[in-house]
């Protein structure tokens, strides 16, 4: 690593899963939320020139923007649990070793995974209730369930992973094909702040 | 009071026994509220928060200004910061680390991420400064501590975290960041200088440039000076929202990047990835830290600690001083954003009864976790910092910074004493 | 001695806290002769849209809010909302509440609460800074913060360009020239320092439009309390709340309309033809309102009729 750049901390954090079913969903998701991404930054530039070239602002900008931000950390979620991204704090794991390590590793996944069942089944619920109500969005009057239901599936991969991982970690012997446990708090496992 | 005294001790358990700290709060919090008002209303509660608050306007200014970030950098306009600080700094005592700073601070103004920042200085002014003699700490720690001036002059990540969870108006929050900012400047190019009385300055003293090519040097920050103007100036001037600044800026920075023929395909999907990931986290956490919240909220927390206040009959400043020593010691170990949504939801309301002005601790709260980047054990700037420069002892960078954490201390202190310095430039505004 | 938790979504310093729902818990208190006690929550649980489940739920016990917030799911409530209505809250919240009880209602709209009541704010009229207020066409096409409900059909109507963006962002919409005006009751103006940052205001004789606010509390906490507590309940609450609220609205109208005489805001009262003119222009969002809250199995026609007349004091 002679030129590190901050803008591509992914190059130093390839590590993760690189099982095939990972490596499709990542190069999916990835791909579409990439795409949302840089469709936020188009309307709100076209919303602003259109309001003050044209005096005619963008209709719905302001709900696409809404929508598209959940989907966007929806989509992202599966990405980040598949390279143990979220931000932990190691200070006392990182001495852990062997038998131990796989341990806390197994053991931090599987709360993660029924955290994020828990999360997903909740949505879910949240977005039946919506939708039996007839919620709409205010102004482009876009139902409010099915988003919902997108985002409990994209939690419920995600839970889903991390299942698969703290049961791989508790039972297999051979290595898993993710890092254990990962490495220090600090900038491989940190948002960019 | 035992049950939210409980909770906050088990989140805290489970954030040392290295569970992800979104999942630590979220599923604490959940049990939590669980525990005050049972478990049918608490599922219904948890399905509302993710989903909810994954939908908010307000909140989408955190991907746009992470995107805004990675352009920025990608783009290479710390070379040119750089370069035109160096031409007006390099002939005095401390020119070099004084123009990285100058550098941080200018880059800051572009990009709301401390990480972002030094590690992008480190590669660009570490070189030169190490070519000139200057001892290893000194630079490293103008780099690091420079670094933490992101967060603080606008735009800012975190100050847009802050304001969702304490309610407050960001465009105000980036506007009250400007001031100490500039104070923050100034305090470290202080710093440098006595950082170089107190050892033995091994540093070549540099020609002043001609003014022709100072001038000339100048011209490189004009893309800087833009992008800041379009997005700090939109904000002020109240011609968008902050949420289209973010948009605006992040389209700038893309132009500026496409102008200077940096960008490919795949290296714009991969920020975009990138971008995602961050945003990611940094959501999750917010949303595990709504959860706990909305648990102290109901296990009544806020009234315990205010009448607790109230019992020993605290004033504001001591109180004040009691939560900067908390983030002081939970800045050794914690890293920033988590503190500051662990900690917000159970200051804010506390500060707010003693009449303090929440635009105003939101400065506070973010200069005290800007020491924090920069402390041992974990301090994320150093971190990065070595993770670009290898040959350098974690060691020699903590001592190196120590004049810098002196400058913070004293920039509080002027921050309590003086609170005009964060609120005046907002109450222009408008 | 039962606890129940209000939650709350608004600063303290806002008049539906201050001069609403304050005071009434005090009265709750006071008639239940502290065996029921309401404590009001000190930091908000989730943003306003969700107060409505969050009585649903139980996530809290009492809620309040709008009931535009959450489109979709109320309709037969936008009756209250349609422009023309009246000038003071005072009168509509009264007739709204019994026009609720004894046509609304039936519709089951607030079905898993105890409805504990229900009211208006002060007529809605439209404030804008560099337009011509006097015709029609001098409001046509200017970019106007507008809110939900029935506001949005009278905004259509008079071929406004919507700008969207949340309520707290109305300061700055305005004074950058984002948007050219906004709608907003005279009470929001003035919290929101509106009067700063427009120049003129049209003042319809009985509003443009309105919002209409619920105060529920969670169904299966109602049924557990016993039938004294109920009745003594009500007795602050229901057409008594709304009245309250009405003048507290009121109130604040009033204290609006002060802060922008001050500043010199041009009041256009539309009268003779200009009133008809614009009567005929938003005739349709009456009649369009009429028709989707017959669907929902109400007697629209005559639910309104109460509501008119019971704004007249008939
Ligand atoms: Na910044
Ligand atoms: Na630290």
């Amino acid at each position: 690593m002679t030129d590190p750049r901050p803008t591509s901390e992914s190059e130093t954090k390839t590590a993760g899963d690189t099982g095939p079913v990972v490596r499709f969903l990542r190069r999916a998701l990835g791909g579409v939320a990439a795409v949302l991404v840089f469709g936020m930054m188009m309307v709100t530039v076209i919303d602003v020139a259109g309001r003050y070239l044209f005096s005619a602002p963008l209709p719905g900008a302001f709900e696409v923007t809404e929508i598209t931000l959940a989907i966007v950390i929806f989509l992202g979620l599966p990405l980040v649990c598949f390279e143990d991204g979220h931000i932990s704090v190691s200070l006392i794991t990182e001495r852990m070793r062997g038998a131990a390590r796989r341990l806390q590793s197994a053991g931090a996944a599987l709360i993660g995974g029924v955290t994020l069942a828990l999360v997903a089944w909740r949505i879910y619920e949240h977005g039946a209730q919506l939708a039996s109500y007839g919620d709409v969005t205010i102004f482009l009057r876009l139902p409010k369930g099915p988003i919902a239901y997108l985002l409990s599936a994209l939690a419920a991969i995600s839970a889903l992973y991390l299942f698969y991982r703290g049961i791989r970690l508790l039972v297999s012997r051979r290595p898993p094909p993710f890092p254990v446990g990962g490495g220090s708090a600090d900038t491989d496992r940190s948002p960019d702040l | 009071m035992l049950d939210w005294i409980l909770g906050v001790a088990c989140t805290l358990g489970l954030i040392a026994l290295g569970v992800p700290i979104t999942f630590a709060m979220t599923i604490v919090g959940f049990l939590g509220v669980v525990a005050v008002i049972g478990l049918a209303p608490a599922m219904s509660m948890l399905g509302q928060v993710f989903y909810d608050n994954g939908m908010s306007y307000t909140l989408s200014v955190m991907p746009l200004f992470v995107l805004m970030g990675n352009f920025v950098v990608r783009a290479g306009l710390a070379d040119e910061l750089y370069a035109a600080s160096n031409a007006w700094l390099r002939h005095y005592r401390g020119g070099l680390p004084m123009a990285t700073v100058v550098a941080c601070g200018g880059f800051s103004s572009v990009c709301g991420s401390s990480l972002a920042t030094s590690a992008t200085m480190a590669r660009v002014s570490m070189p030169s400064m190490r070519r000139y003699g200057y001892a290893d700490g000194l630079a490293a720690g103008s780099i690091a501590a420079g670094g933490t001036l992101g967060i603080l002059i606008p735009p800012s990540v975190i100050l847009v975290l802050y304001g969702i969870v304490a309610q407050q108006d960001i465009g105000k929050l980036f506007l009250a960041g400007v001031v100490p900012g500039l104070v923050g400047i100034l305090g470290y190019m202080i710093a440098v200088r006595i950082s170089l009385a107190f050892t033995h300055d091994t540093s070549e003293r540099l020609d002043p440039m001609p003014l022709a090519e100072r001038l000339r040097a100048l011209k490189g920050v004009i893309g800087v000076l833009s992008l800041f103007a379009v997005v700090m100036g939109g904000i002020y001037l109240g011609v968008f929202t902050a949420t289209e600044a973010a948009g605006v800026g992040a389209g700038g920075a893309f132009l500026l990047v496409l102008a200077r023929g940096k960008l490919t395909f795949p290296i714009l999907l991969e920020m975009l990835v990138d971008t995602v990931k961050m945003t990611t986290m940094m959501f999750f956490i917010l949303f595990g830290a709504l959860m706990f919240s909305n648990f102290v909220n109901l296990a009544g927390m806020p009234g315990d600690l205010q009448s607790m206040i109230e019992a020993v009959g605290a004033e504001p400043i001591a109180v004040l001083f009691v939560i900067f020593l908390i983030y002081l010691v939970l800045g050794a170990v914690l890293e920033s954003l988590s503190m500051m949504l662990l900690t917000v939801p159970v200051f804010y309301p506390i500060v707010a009864a003693l009449g303090v002005d929440l635009i105003w601790f939101g400065i506070f709260v973010v200069v005290a976790i800007e020491i924090s980047l920069i402390t041992p054990p974990v301090g994320l700037n150093v971190f990065v910092l070595k993770a670009v420069v290898r040959d350098i002892g974690t060691g020699v960078i903590f001592r190196g910074v120590l004049p810098f954490v002196a400058m913070d201390i004293v920039r509080i202190i002027l921050l309590i004493l003086v609170p005009g310095l964060a609120l005046w430039l907002p109450s222009t505004m408008g | 001695q039962t606890t129940l938790r209000v939650a709350n979504w608004l600063p303290p310093s806002h008049p539906l806290v201050s001069d609403i729902i304050k005071p009434w818990i005090e009265d709750v208190n006071k008639v239940t002769e502290g065996r029921v006690v309401l404590e009001l929550l000190k930091a908000p649980l989730g943003p306003p849209p969700a107060h409505f489940d969050f009585a649903v739920n139980g996530v809290a016990d009492i809620t309040y809010g709008v009931h535009n917030y959450t489109p979709g799911r109320f309709v037969a409530t936008s009756i209250a909302e349609l422009p023309f209505l009246s000038n003071t809250s005072e009168a509509l919240s009264v007739a709204y509440w019994n026009v609720h009880e004894k046509y609304l209602a039936g519709a089951n709209e607030h079905k898993g609460t105890h409805v504990l009541s229900v009211f208006t704010h002060g007529p809605g009229q439209l404030w804008t800074k560099g337009r011509d207020l006097t015709s029609l066409d001098g409001i046509a096409g200017s970019k106007i913060r507008i809110g939900g409900g029935i506001a949005q059909d009278v905004a259509t109507a008079l071929d406004l360009v919507p700008v969207q963006a949340p309520v707290t962002k109305a300061y700055e919409l305005l004074s950058g020239g984002v948007a050219d005006g906004i709608q907003f009751p005279a009470e929001s103006v003035a919290f929101f320092n509106i009067q700063n940052v427009v120049d003129s205001g049209l003042v319809v004789d009985g509003g443009l439009y309105n919002v209409s606010f619920f105060v529920v509390m969670n169904g299966a906490k109602w049924d557990s309390l016993s039938d004294a507590d109920k009745e003594a309940i009500m007795s602050v609450s229901g057409e008594s709340l709304a009245l309250r609220a009405g003048k507290a609205w009121d109130a604040a109208d009033q204290r609006g309309y002060d802060a922008m005489k001050e500043k010199g805001i041009t009041f256009v009262r539309p009268e003779g033809a200009a009133a008809d003119a614009l009567k005929a222009k938003l005739a349709g969002v009456e009649a369009d309102a009429v028709e989707r809250i017959s669907e929902k199995g109400v007697d629209a026609a005559a639910a309104l009729a109460a509501l008119k007349a019971g704004v007249a004091g008939e």
